[in-house]
């Protein structure tokens, strides 16, 4: 073994610890770069608007094959509202319940499910929020051609009706009382973000935030900035929730009204006098971990006010800000550290 | 020398070239588009035989073996895609011919394989604004698709001379 | 035998670096700007650079209904349904603005301010 030999073999070393090292880190950079390609595929988003239920839905989905899963959730909409829930679809259960009242009309265990639910959300607020109003709604027609003041003979008669008590719900069949007509248009987006989120477990979305005409889905683990519309001005948001992974919805006097003799009128009736509500609030936003729920607590919750409605949200485990015509906020305790003012004319309570 | 036959071994290592060529982008045309990333953006390795030979062949294969992408391209996935590989393609090639045969440039070869890269893209790039008619793909695109460009020329670089020898070896049997 | 990795080689990532920001500074610039997005039966079908626009003019995205456009403004000037209310909405000018042809499933939106993911109303 002379000096050449060893000077020979730490050239060889140095030539193969150089080519491992090479070796090494092509592999790093290629593992590397699968990981970002990975990751960013995944938040990969994918965004449109549609018409769907009669109203605009708003789809940001992240995650892989945006485009398709998009299309599926409004399909899916659609088929809620034609299948389940329309009031002038020939076949939807609702028209079928409505079309043969005094009968136990078989219908999904999907919309018996809806019925029973929001049956029981009338009990608990004193049927302020009660399904068969219906007739009643028909009367004022908000929106419509014949959108109009009913006379108080008009409501007094078709209140009579009004009984969600008459309702009898089985796991597959739903019957109501004669002269009752139901109406869900008050639960029905939330229904369909209920349905959408059970759509959206069986695809690869990761994440996605859905609004129904202003119900919100908020699905997966992403946290989303939720803005309240300002009642005053619906361009701008005066506040914000941090929220993930659940429903959203919102009540309020700014949506659908009219003006007849110097007074507004609003389309959230009280199912007990058949008139606007009487609110001190402009609106109020629900958050539960239902579509169907956070849709019918947050219309029972703007009629029975703040004060009566905690006990309601405590009921079903649900959060709410409250938004008064007096500009104030409340927030309940479990999202206070979610919300965030952003309109300082509005003032948060403390 | 025989001419005849250097023309066979020429026409041969070309074809061996191209076919390994067009089998990398084949590969990585498997890899589905990424987010703010153009659709046809790749990490380009085939790349990486053009600058082999432009390093060890010469400048003429180098860029026969890019025009050769560029018509494959154009047949088997319209005109669009035969302006894109040959905009980028050129530039790419043009880059690599002048940076691997000069003596005097030092760069290493993660050096070059990312200024390959990035020409690669700007040639791209700017086919890409022609065609749309809109220069905003620049600012759009661009950030993302020049640290993107860091990335590959950095594989393709390293790819370059890990192979080098067993290229070499295949070009001195020829 | 050329290396692998010189010194240089870091000026050259340095420098491909900068022309990255470089080209990215522009974007920051862009927040002002007023973009109407189109949406036609659940799909984008045009983004308008609302403050790029010269001359008035008009277009039809589907038979029988005619979308305006002027600068920093945009609406619906003729619909197929009833109640109008498309047209109702009047010239959309601000950010998050809306206005929907529901029949017709066409949505003109504004694009919005980025504070928040998703509005409730």
């Amino acid at each position: 073994m002379g000096s050449g030999d060893v000077l020979k073999t730490a050239e060889k070393l140095k030539n193969i610890n150089k080519r491992a090292l090479i070796a090494v880190a092509v592999c790093v950079a290629l593992i590397v770069g699968i990981i970002v390609f990975d990751s960013v595929r995944n938040s990969r988003e994918y965004q449109t608007t549609a018409i769907a239920m009669g109203t605009v839905i708003n789809l940001r989905l992240f995650g892989p094959d945006g485009k398709e899963n998009a299309e599926l959730v409004i399909e899916n909409i659609n088929e809620t509202e034609k299948a389940l829930l329309s009031r002038n679809e020939k076949n939807s259960d609702i028209y079928r319940i409505n079309a043969n009242p005094g009968t136990a009309v078989s219908v999904s265990a999907e919309t018996a499910d809806i019925i029973s639910k929001s049956v029981d959300v009338a009990k608990n607020c004193g049927g302020v929020f009660d399904i068969t109003v219906g007739e009643v709604t028909k009367l004022w027609d908000f929106g419509g051609d014949k959108q109009r003041l009913p006379t108080e003979k008009e409501i007094t008669e078709k209140l009579s009706d009004v009984r969600y008590s008459a309702i009898k719900v089985t796991n597959t069949t739903v019957r109501i009382a004669e002269g009752q007509t139901l109406d869900l248009g008050a639960v029905g987006k939330g229904a369909a973000c209920d349905r959408v989120k059970a759509l959206l477990s069986a695809t690869n979305t990761d994440s996605a935030v859905i609004s129904v005409g202003g119900s919100l889905l908020l699905y997966g683990k992403k946290d989303f900035n939720i803005g309240i519309v300002n009642p005053e001005n619906d361009l701008a948001s005066m506040g914000t929730l941090k929220l993930s992974d659940t429903f959203v919805s919102t009540s309020g006097n700014y949506e659908k009204f009219f003006e007849q003799d110097g007074k507004t009128y609003h389309h959230i009736l009280d199912a007990t006098t058949g008139y606007p509500a009487d609110s001190r609030l402009s609106s109020i936003t629900v958050i539960c971990d239902s579509g169907l729920l956070s849709d019918a607590l947050s219309t029972a919750c703007y009629i029975l006010g703040y004060n009566q409605s905690i006990e309601l949200l405590n009921e079903y485990d649900a959060q709410a800000v409250f938004v008064f015509k007096n500009k104030t906020v409340r927030v309940t305790d479990g999202i206070k550290d979610s919300f965030t003012l952003t309109d300082e004319s509005f003032v948060v309570a403390k | 020398m025989n001419t005849k036959k250097s023309k066979t071994k020429t026409i041969a290592f070309l074809g061996i070239m191209g076919a390994l060529a067009l089998s990398l982008s084949f590969l990585e045309s498997l890899i589905p588009p990424l987010p703010g990333l153009p659709p046809g953006a790749k990490p380009g390795l085939s790349n990486v035989v053009t600058m082999f030979l432009a390093s060890s062949s010469g400048v003429g294969s180098a860029f026969a073996i890019t025009f050769f992408k560029a018509a494959f391209a154009g047949i088997t996935r319209g005109t669009t895609a035969m302006l894109m590989s040959a905009a980028g393609g050129l530039l790419s090639t043009l880059a690599a011919c002048i940076l691997l045969r000069s003596k005097k440039i030092k760069f290493g070869y993660i050096g070059i394989g990312i200024i390959c890269a990035v020409c690669h893209n700007i040639g791209q790039l700017t086919v890409a604004c022609i065609l749309s008619g809109t220069w905003a793909l620049i600012t759009g695109y661009g950030p993302l698709l020049m640290l993107f460009a860091v990335a590959t020329g950095f594989v393709t670089g390293t790819t370059l001379k890990l192979v080098l020898p067993a290229l070499d070896k295949i070009i001195n049997r020829i | 035998m050329r290396k692998l990795f010189r010194r240089t080689d870091i000026l050259i990532i340095a420098g491909v670096l900068l022309l990255s920001f470089l080209l990215f500074l522009p974007n920051l610039f862009n927040n002002n700007e007023l973009i109407a997005q189109i949406y036609v039966d659940g799909e984008k079908t045009e983004e308008i650079k609302l403050d790029a626009v010269d001359e008035a003019y008009t277009f039809s995205p589907k038979e029988n209904t005619v979308i305006s456009v002027k600068n920093g403004a945009i609406c619906f000037t003729k619909a197929t349904c009833r109640d109008e209310l498309c047209i109702n909405s009047g010239w959309l000018s601000s950010k998050g603005q809306t206005a929907a042809c529901l029949p017709e499933k066409i949505v003109i939106t504004i694009k919005g301010a980025d504070k928040t993911d998703m509005i409730t109303y």
